[in-house]
């Protein structure tokens, strides 16, 4: 078994004040050696606490944690945070304000002799294209280069692996992008075990090559991102991870289905063993073909230009409400009937 | 904690006959004078201070800068000294009005404590944005309609803190009123304690008074919870200083100037003149043993008590949760309660304590030691606790929680222990407020005087107990060379405080 970290049954107990708080209940995520592993999740969700559990910030209440194969963590023995070899990056980056760039980084490397920090701090500043901010201080940085400053401070001892807690959270926008290609190539390049915490499913999918979708301090479902947005699971994962809109569908006695849009043949579905008769289809914007031939047609109730693309807000049938993307050319008014075309590669069904 | 239990425990002694020939009396008064004299300070430092802050905010004017920073100064002058220097001043020019009266202390000490509300106004008044000054205009309000319909409205939280803190010093105040021959609860306790020998009714009274500041109190702490939500709000940009006419300017800086004038360089000039010219006292050894003591002293409280604060503000940190906070607000309570409160709550128990040490040892072995803690450092320093651990553990609370407790947790993470979190982050970020906090207690004892004339060991004198002993004597210019040292030691925190306001509008 060569998995890098192992979290199994996890549970964790929170105390403020008077009142306990279950924050996370029976969570289970490994990672293999050098994989990008990411938890996506609401905010109040528990997986910053999961982060800090497995930081060593916060005592498990039951289950455990191994890394390359050694327990750090179970509900009677923690190795300290200190002992860890976690690197963390803060969300606010928590540099240490009364010292220059240099320092901060140094500040993990406590064996090393002057020459081996000096070497090690240069290495890492040029790796991040800092070099000439060295001897400022954080306060003198802008927001993304904190961001950088703070992310080779916990790369600086080498640990076995690093913890990023909401890391671009407080990015611009139009940097963010980019940024997190690079952080993402970095940790690539350095091929270091890493988590992310993020609400951001975009920046989930860009970044991590596992995602766990956490909610109400359960992990809901793990998978890579294309898997968690086309087989959702569930109702929530489904509802989270993109746009989307359930339709109403019935079950016939030959086992197909019934939906408004026509009927679904027993053969192209992923499963067919429902307990009930009554479910529900989610409905991405890209199921729904916009199609000028087409005889099924929908009247536009809103409208959302997005450059190459049109996002069509449709009601079919007086009570049905779907979603569209077409591409920008066709450029339909508001109250306008357009046709549409049912096109399903995935077929995702929930009882109701 | 103990001395208050044990003050509020004197309400089951039995009511003896000066209490009531005090309700009879006196009581009546004592509580109309101190009551008027809240007020009547109230609501004179909150006109000087409410206009000269927005006149220096809203205004740009020449010397703008060095005025709104000399309207600090009176802060560096306790009130007991200026009341002196003005007496003495009275008594040689003839025209002037008497000020030993109720009237004349409510301007005393207002002249001094204006700066209070002239700072707090000023810092919300420059926190409000221009887009709310501009909205005002273009909605066709006046420059004093927007003064009085959303400047004023806006910084409220602000200037009712200021005005209660002016108002509660007021009320706990002693030298200034018993130096003008003001009855006030304070000088009431003070005479019952130690001009009658009347412990039990002293401490009675001393309890009565407490219950009133803890109402105030109870004010100040409500009206805080709202400034805190007033700072809340981001402003996008700060306003634009207003360029008047030549007039105006003129106008401004003389409306300006007169608190200055009258707050600091009369009684300084005063001061400076009495003392190189006419002062009989000599700067002999005997006044330099005074300020070694005085030093000493300072230096001693000054230490001893940053280091408590310390040891509190660590508590809390690494215990938050709500005894330990409601347990801070207990303590830092002290500096609502005047000297002679304090002096008697301490005193008590300490001189029962003592007794009974003696008795024990007298019934059993024919021997005693004397008085242990009564006239001791260690009952004095204890007094000093009291009263300024307040001032010391909010500016050291206040620089630790600027050091978040993600920047812990980055450090534990990078292998540091407590001890090196200690040494390399959390003290170089707390060293100005360590320092800030051991001057403020530094000159706040050294100004201090009630405690220190009720508490002090026998032959120990200080600065402030020799100029006011001079002074009621009638020796108000040999008072002046102890004061002149008291007021220049006073400005250092003056500066300090500036400081910290520049640093501040430096990092927005």
């Amino acid at each position: 078994m060569n998995k890098k970290l192992i979290i199994s049954d996890l549970s964790l107990v929170l105390e403020n004040n008077k009142d306990k708080s279950k924050v996370l209940t029976d969570v289970n995520f490994d990672l293999d050696e050098s994989e990008i592993g990411c938890i996506l999740g609401p905010s109040g969700c528990g997986k910053t606490s999961l982060l800090r559990a497995i930081a060593g910030f916060e005592n498990i209440n039951s289950g455990s944690i191994l890394k390359d194969g050694v327990c750090i963590s179970n509900s009677l023995e923690n190795t300290s945070v200190q002992n860890r070899k976690m690197g963390m990056v803060f969300q606010d980056y928590a540099l240490f304000p009364n010292m220059d760039v240099k320092t901060n980084i140094a500040f993990g490397l406590k064996d090393a002799t002057k020459k081996e920090k000096e070497d090690r701090v240069n290495y890492l500043l040029e790796l991040v294209s800092l070099e000439q901010y060295k001897d400022k201080y954080p306060h003198e940085l802008s927001g993304g280069e904190q961001q950088r400053v703070a992310l080779i401070r916990a790369l600086a001892p080498s640990p076995d692996v690093l913890l990023l807690d909401e890391p671009f959270s407080n990015i611009d926008a139009d940097i963010k992008e980019e940024l997190v290609t690079d952080v993402r190539d970095l940790l690539k390049e350095l091929s270091i075990t890493s988590i992310i915490v993020t609400h951001d499913q975009y920046e989930a999918f860009n970044i991590a090559d596992k995602v766990a979708i956490m909610n109400n301090g359960k992990v809901e479902q793990v998978g890579n991102a294309y898997d968690i947005y086309h087989k959702p699971i569930n109702k929530f994962v489904a509802d989270f991870i993109g746009l989307g809109v359930f339709i109403p569908i019935t079950r016939n006695q030959n086992g197909e289905l019934e939906t408004p849009l026509g009927l679904i043949e027993k053969n192209k579905l992923p499963q067919t063993n429902f307990d009930s008769k009554d479910l529900e289809m989610l409905l991405r914007p890209d199921d729904i073909i916009h199609n000028d031939e087409s005889d099924t047609m929908a009247v536009v109730v809103e409208k959302q230009f997005r450059g190459a693309e049109f996002l069509y807000k449709l009601l079919y049938n007086d009570q049905y409400p779907l979603l569209c993307f077409a591409p920008s050319h066709h450029n339909h008014k508001i109250g306008e009937s357009i046709g549409i075309q049912l096109e399903m590669e995935h077929y995702v069904i929930f009882e109701k | 904690m103990v001395p208050f239990i044990f003050l509020a425990s004197s309400i089951f002694f039995p009511f003896n006959d000066n209490w009531i020939h005090i309700v009879d009396n006196v009581l009546f008064d004592y509580f109309l004078n101190s009551l008027t004299l809240a007020f009547g300070v109230g609501f004179l430092t909150f006109l000087i201070g409410t206009s000269t802050a927005w006149l220096t905010s809203v205004f740009d004017f020449p010397f703008r800068k060095i005025i709104s920073w000399l309207l600090l100064m009176p802060l560096a002058m306790p009130a007991y000294i200026i009341a002196i220097t003005y007496v003495g001043i009275i008594d040689t020019v003839n025209f002037l009005p008497d000020i030993r009266n109720l009237f004349g202390a409510i301007l005393m000490i207002s002249l001094v404590l204006y700066p209070y509300v002239y700072i707090l106004a000023r810092g919300a008044f420059l926190e409000q944005s221009k887009e709310l000054y501009e909205s005002s205009q273009i909605l066709g309000a006046t420059q004093l309609q927007i003064f009085f319909n959303v400047s004023i409205p806006m910084a409220r939280p602000a200037i009712i803190l200021g005005v209660t803190l002016a108002a509660m010093e007021a009320l706990a105040d002693f030298g200034t009123v018993e130096f003008l021959g003001v009855s006030t609860f304070t000088t009431g306790i003070f005479r019952t304690w130690l001009g009658m020998n009347d412990t039990v009714t002293a401490t009675q009274m001393a309890t009565l008074f407490l219950s009133i500041v803890f109402i105030f109190v109870f004010i100040e702490q409500q009206s805080r919870k709202r400034v805190r939500y007033a700072e809340n709000i981001k402003t996008q940009s700060k306003l634009n200083y207003k360029i008047l006419s030549k007039k105006n300017n003129i106008l401004i800086i003389v409306i300006c100037f007169l608190p200055i004038t009258f707050g600091f360089i009369i009684p300084f000039m005063q001061l400076l003149y009495w003392s190189i010219f006419i002062s009989n006292e000599n700067w002999d050894s005997g006044f330099f043993n005074i300020v070694s003591d005085t030093l000493f002293l300072s230096f001693m409280a000054a230490v001893i008590i940053t280091f408590i604060s310390i040891l509190v503000t660590y508590v809390k940190r690494f215990n938050p949760n709500s005894i330990t906070n409601k347990f801070m607000q207990i303590i830092t309570l002290g500096y609502a309660i005047p000297g002679p409160v304090v002096a008697i709550a301490v005193l008590v128990p300490f001189a029962t304590i003592d007794n009974y040490i003696n008795h024990v040892l007298i019934s059993k072995f024919n021997f005693s030691i004397g008085l242990i803690f009564s006239g001791s450092f260690f009952i004095l320093i204890f007094a000093y606790c009291i009263r300024f651990l307040t001032v010391s553990s909010r500016t050291i609370s206040s620089g630790l929680d600027a050091v978040s407790l993600a920047t812990d947790d980055a450090a534990k993470s990078l292998g540091a222990n407590i001890k090196i979190i200690l040494s390399r982050i959390h003290f170089p970020l707390l060293k100005t407020s360590l320092l800030t906090s051991f001057l403020l207690v530094f000159i706040d004892v050294m100004k201090e005087l009630p405690l220190t004339s009720i508490l002090r060991p026998f032959n120990f004198n200080t600065l402030s107990v020799k100029a006011f002993e001079l002074a009621s004597d009638e020796k108000i210019a040999d008072a002046s060379n102890a004061a002149v040292m008291i007021v220049l030691a006073g400005i250092i925190p003056v500066i300090i405080i500036t400081k910290n306001i520049l640093g501040k509008r430096n990092k927005v």
